[in-house]
């Protein structure tokens, strides 16, 4: 077990050096950073002073070991355009992230798991066939699509929600409800398939032989076992949620981190760029490992390698 | 090309205007008091909630030498004033001047700075913020922390003279008469704020001496500023104003129509009825500065011919054009919109009349080979309705027997083949920004301007004739003879015909009637106090 | 949606009675859908009834037939008078194009790298996985969009960047498959012969590893679609000149009130699409291999 653990650890370790490493070489991507960031009406010395001052003349080895170290203590330089930290920048709008990928994820599960089941112990019904017609329709509607229609409908034409923006919790159902649908139907349809699997196993046959009451084999064995791949499966939706939402917080006017991102990239605000991109996936990364590590502890038998 | 350009509109344009907007404002504001506030302003505003205003984002940083979006123009101009300021006439008016000259040796600018004005932090406006403030703009230090602001570079000033406290003189390198309207774009600040703290500050926290002052900016979400009860002019009557970032059009209006937001601008003229059909809501339009026009490459051998451009130009039923696109914010004719106002128009220059024969005629005259494809390059959401322009007037040169299409681009890409070697090889759709000032709105198309790829200096017989009246132009500080020099240079332009020339772009916007608000300028820049006018108000229903 | 885990849907199950060697009539009904829609799209240009950029602005914002428009335009006119259909059918060829170039570029890189990553192992197993990992990390949409705005538009772009980017699902189930396969008596017995590695792995580990890869490959176009039109709808994706259903979308989105039809359709383009090819991935799975599992 401390042997998985510190595997686990040591792994991380590296993906987020690697991370770090590729955010850090996104920069050259487009070529020279000092000539994506200058600005048009500057002249040569100008440029060469900018490049000096940023430290783009020093070698990337360098670079990238200075970039490493303030980036560990959360320093990832200042905004071109904003004249501010981009970490503050981040920390500032990662509750309003957080408060929506929560909020979807609420919906995902609280939605997705008890529809699942349903359909699971309803299997062939007209009930299971409509839920899972239901899923696929949402697993294949744009989100995009989804949202201007969620606005139109329930905030325009109804009332019952704000269009757009951060407040109380009304004005987070729309967004919600966008960014979480796509995650409900395939926790749904995930659900279902991990119930069925599980109730053809003979552990349960067992149980039933034995007398058990179906709701108590259900919920006792079934339930319990189906569901670690749903809540593994959670963990990593969650990452993605928090780092995905950047169509919903456009339409929704959503003061997230990813219009922060999408306008750092359109704005070629390369150290923002940077940072908003390590510390999202360095979210994912430890998340993960958090997944990992309770599934260990949760079902020693299907520790991975 | 900077979007901060404000609207100077003609009295014919303004009273179109007033006849369009709901109540008509401004031909007498006695009239206009008894009409829309009987004496009920202040228990109305306590009344309401605050007006939310909504632009498509956040501004990227609220230290105005830093920035120049035209976002940042629309929330800083109720911060700061400068020295001078456009009023509803797009007449270019003293503001914190009392008035201002220029001196014999014509290359200082003496500003008689008014009295009494304080700054949001209790501290007395002077000749001394002036000259801090401008001075600021050429600090190196500070230029290499971002500090990006234009004035040094364009105004071509070197020094600023405090005479007394109340009098000042900024020197130029030489004469330009077109200074006044940099000093336009010169927000006067704090010097004892701007001094001490550092720019990572003043980036949140402005201090000016508008009618506003920033208090909360929870980035990306919102951004409050309540009523400055020191303004020179009086306090606003509406205490707080709220500003919110958001991307989506589509958001914005549906924000208006269920009351979330109270002002959004540059409406496209598809919004118009939306708006209109909502009974809480109306329209204000103004008219417009940005001069929409087709370019025609005059180095590409086959424009090079006169008659070709004439042909061009012949070729565009603009009644169809601009009553098609812009619907009701169509303007009423078709004008040379190489100057936005116009007085500084040639009453002499006719435009061209639109007519497919003719046009057929000169081509054949020039033997232009018809076959050949022509394109139009146009960005895709910066003007309103620039690829259906294009697309359309693609389809008249149809008309007339050439092979058109429109070749919609995105901006960067745009902007990539406008700054490659031989720049612009075919005909491309551009809007330029008005200062509402004939030299300036001229010197667009001197040498040298990125804005011009029409390349027609160098590459027309009037050319090189018309940089030459500039030159002497900007150093002619008598009005009339101006006048003269614009005049002829407008017929140099005329008779090479450069440009197809569309129409200025108007601005409209979506208002809740609960405010009195009214567009001005081309939508540019989101004013709630103009000079000379009263301050916005809540409207009793 | 592109920014989700890449994960497949998972709906094994207890084996299915296997009866019927025709696939379930949903599957059939979504296949027929497809091959309809390819041939719109190879055809495009003979089908359609107007050239989809011809500008007729007397027309602009014509309903569709059923809501009192003419059958000039059967589903209506956007705000410039395009025929709206002939857009639709130009934009099947978009998203048809860069759904199976993407996937044939992300399909050949993740199946050649998690093929050699499974058979060989050691160390090379390693750098691919803990490079797959680091991938996985980012947030999908973040990586597309930072690198179409560093590329600019363009439909070969978003198509290597798409592909590019989609390597990780392909690599890390092939790997799976992989080290299941290797251990296989037939495998054995070939190295036990002195087959050369290249040769085992394409006579041997390769085809049997083929089915799982078809199946991923089926929900990876339905992600793909998506992509693009998001993508587009951000204007990230192909140039503004092509029609593609995204960017239908989002020039009909400043015209939900004036004319719904122009979001609508294109919108359901993408979602009986992607539904179709969800339909078919379930059934490839359900036939190919009950056991895939995320």
């Amino acid at each position: 077990m401390t042997a998985y653990i510190l595997r686990r650890l040591l792994q991380t370790v590296l993906v987020v050096l690697g991370v770090s490493a590729l955010a850090f070489g996104s920069m050259f991507l487009s070529g020279d950073p000092t000539m994506v960031m200058a600005s048009e009406s500057w002249t040569r010395e100008q440029i060469e002073e900018f490049r000096h001052q940023m430290g783009f003349d020093r070698p990337w080895l360098v670079q990238y070991v200075d970039f490493l170290s303030r980036a560990v203590r959360g320093d990832f330089g200042d905004s071109l355009r904003q004249q501010q930290p981009v970490f503050r920048l981040l920390l500032q709008r990662m509750p309003a992230t957080i408060e929506l990928a929560l909020a979807a994820m609420l919906i995902a599960l609280g939605i997705g798991i008890p529809a699942g089941i349903l359909a699971a112990t309803r299997r062939n019904t007209l009930m299971d066939r409509l839920l899972m017609v239901g899923a696929l329709i949402g697993q294949s509607m744009p989100v995009f699509w989804l949202g201007l229609l969620l606005a139109m409908v329930f905030a325009v034409t109804l009332g019952w929600f704000p269009v757009a923006g951060r407040g109380g919790w009304n004005h987070l159902v729309l967004p919600a409800v966008s960014l979480g649908l796509f995650s409900v139907a395939y926790n749904a349809r995930m659900t279902r398939s991990a119930i069925l699997e599980v109730l053809g196993q003979d552990y349960i046959r067992t149980a039933q032989a034995k007398g058990v009451p179906w709701r108590r084999v259900l919920s006792r064995h079934a339930l319990r076992n189906a569901l670690i791949p749903v809540v593994t499966v959670a963990g990593l939706q969650f990452g993605g949620l928090l780092g995905g939402a950047v169509i919903t917080e456009s339409i929704f006017a959503w003061p997230g981190v990813g219009r922060l991102t999408i306008q750092a990239i359109q704005g070629k605000d390369l150290p923002l760029v940077q940072a908003a991109v390590t510390v999202l996936a360095t979210i994912f990364v430890v998340l993960n490992l958090i997944i990992d590590l309770l599934y260990a502890v949760m079902d020693p038998r299907v520790r991975p390698r | 090309m900077g979007s901060r350009g404000q609207g100077h509109m003609s009295r014919r344009q303004f009273l179109k205007t007033t006849a369009l907007t709901a109540a008509g404002l401004g031909a007498s504001l006695a009239s206009r008091q008894t009409l829309w506030f009987p004496g009920a302003g202040t228990a109305l505003a306590q009344a309401q909630k605050p007006p939310t205003l909504v632009q498509g984002v956040d501004p990227e940083t609220l230290d105005p030498h830093f920035g120049e979006s035209g976002v940042m123009a629309n929330v800083l101009s109720n911060v700061f004033e400068a020295l001078v300021n456009y009023d509803r006439r797009m007449r270019l008016v003293p503001v914190l001047a009392e008035s201002y000259e220029v001196l014999s040796d014509k290359v200082t600018w003496r500003f008689r700075l008014r009295e009494g004005v304080k700054f949001h932090n209790g501290r007395p406006f002077n000749a001394e913020a002036v000259k801090f403030t401008i001075d600021r703009t050429m600090d190196p230090t500070l230029r290499r922390q971002g500090l990006n602001d234009p004035f040094p570079a364009r105004s071509g000033v070197t020094q600023v003279r405090i005479v007394n406290t109340s009098t000042v003189d900024i020197v130029l390198a030489k004469p330009n008469i077109i200074f006044p309207v940099f000093a336009y774009f010169l927000y006067i600040l704090e010097p004892n704020y701007y001094s001490t703290k550092s720019p990572r500050e003043t980036a949140v926290a402005p201090v000016g001496t508008g009618p506003w002052k920033v208090d909360e900016w929870v980035k990306g979400d919102r951004l409050t500023m309540s009523a400055f009860d020191g303004y020179w002019r009086g306090a606003p009557q509406i205490k707080n104003l709220i500003w919110r970032p958001v991307p989506e059009k589509s958001t914005r209006m549906n924000m208006l129509i269920t009351g979330e937001a109270d002002i959004a601008i540059a409406l496209s003229p598809d919004d118009i009825p939306i708006i209109e059909r909502v009974s809480k809501l109306r329209v204000s339009i103004a008219p417009g500065s940005r001069r929409i026009h087709i370019g025609i490459p005059t180095d590409q051998p086959r424009y090079k011919d006169r008659r070709v451009r004439y042909a061009l130009n012949h070729a565009i039923d603009w009644d169809a054009l601009a009553k098609g696109l812009l619907g009701r914010l169509a303007p009423e004719r078709r004008a040379l919109v190489l100057t936005a106002s116009e007085e500084w128009i040639n009453p002499r220059l006719k435009p061209f009349e639109f007519n497919r024969q003719k046009a057929r005629n000169l081509l054949n005259e020039a033997g232009f080979p018809a076959n050949q494809r022509i394109r139009i390059y146009t960005p895709v959401g910066r003007y309103l309705k620039d690829k259906e322009i294009a697309e359309a007037v693609a389809g008249q040169f149809r008309e007339i027997g050439l092979q058109a299409e429109a070749v919609p681009l995105d901006w960067t890409v745009y902007t990539d083949k406008m700054r490659s070697p031989g720049g612009m090889d075919d005909l491309y759709l551009l809007g330029l920004g008005s200062r509402f000032n004939g030299p300036e709105d001229l010197s667009i198309v001197t040498t040298g301007q990125i804005w011009d790829q029409t390349k027609w200096i160098t590459s027309t017989q009037n050319g090189p004739r018309f940089n030459e009246i500039y030159k002497q132009l900007t150093e002619t500080f008598d009005p009339k003879r101006q006048k003269e020099m614009a005049f002829q240079m407008e017929t140099l332009f005329m008779e090479e015909a450069p440009w197809i020339s569309l129409w200025l772009q108007p601005g409209a916007s979506g208002v809740n009637r609960r405010l009195n608000w009214e567009d001005s300028g081309g939508g540019d820049r989101l004013q709630m106090w103009l000079p000379g006018e009263r301050d916005v108000r809540f409207v009793a229903s | 949606m592109t920014s989700r885990p890449a994960a497949l849907p998972a709906e094994t199950g207890p084996p299915r009675r296997r009866r019927r060697r025709w696939p379930p009539l949903a599957a059939v009904v979504a296949l027929a859908f497809l091959a309809f829609l390819a041939v719109l799209a190879v055809l495009a240009p003979v089908i359609a009834p107007h050239p989809p950029a011809r500008v007729a602005m007397a027309m602009r914002l014509s309903p569709p037939v059923f809501a009192g428009g003419t059958w000039t335009y059967p589903l209506g006119t956007d705000s410039l008078g395009q025929d709206l259909l002939s857009r639709i059918i130009f934009g099947a060829r978009v998203s048809l194009l860069v759904g199976v170039c993407a996937v044939l570029i992300s399909g050949g890189l993740g199946v050649t790298l998690g093929l050699v990553a499974g058979y060989l192992g050691g160390a090379l197993d390693d750098v691919i996985m803990r490079i797959a990992e680091i991938q996985l990390a980012f947030p999908t949409i973040l990586l597309y969009i930072a690198a179409m705005a560093t590329l600019g538009p363009g439909l070969e772009k978003i198509i290597i960047v798409i592909g590019v980017v989609g390597w990780v699902s392909y690599a890390r189930i092939e790997r799976g498959v992989v080290l299941a396969v290797r251990e296989q008596e037939y495998v054995t017995a070939a190295q036990a012969m002195g087959a050369r590695t290249g040769l085992i792995l394409r006579r041997h580990v390769l085809p049997n590893t083929m089915a799982p890869m078809i199946i991923v490959a089926s929900f990876s176009l339905a992600t793909t679609v998506v992509t693009e039109a998001s993508l587009s709808f951000l204007g990230l994706g192909v140039p503004p000149s092509i029609p593609s259903w995204g960017s239908l979308l989002a020039d009909g989105r400043d015209y939900l009130r004036q004319g719904w039809w122009i979001t609508t359709f294109p919108g359901l383009a993408i979602m009986t699409t992607v539904l179709a090819i969800n339909v078919i991935g379930d059934w490839l799975r359900d036939a190919l291999d009950p056991r895939l599992r995320v």
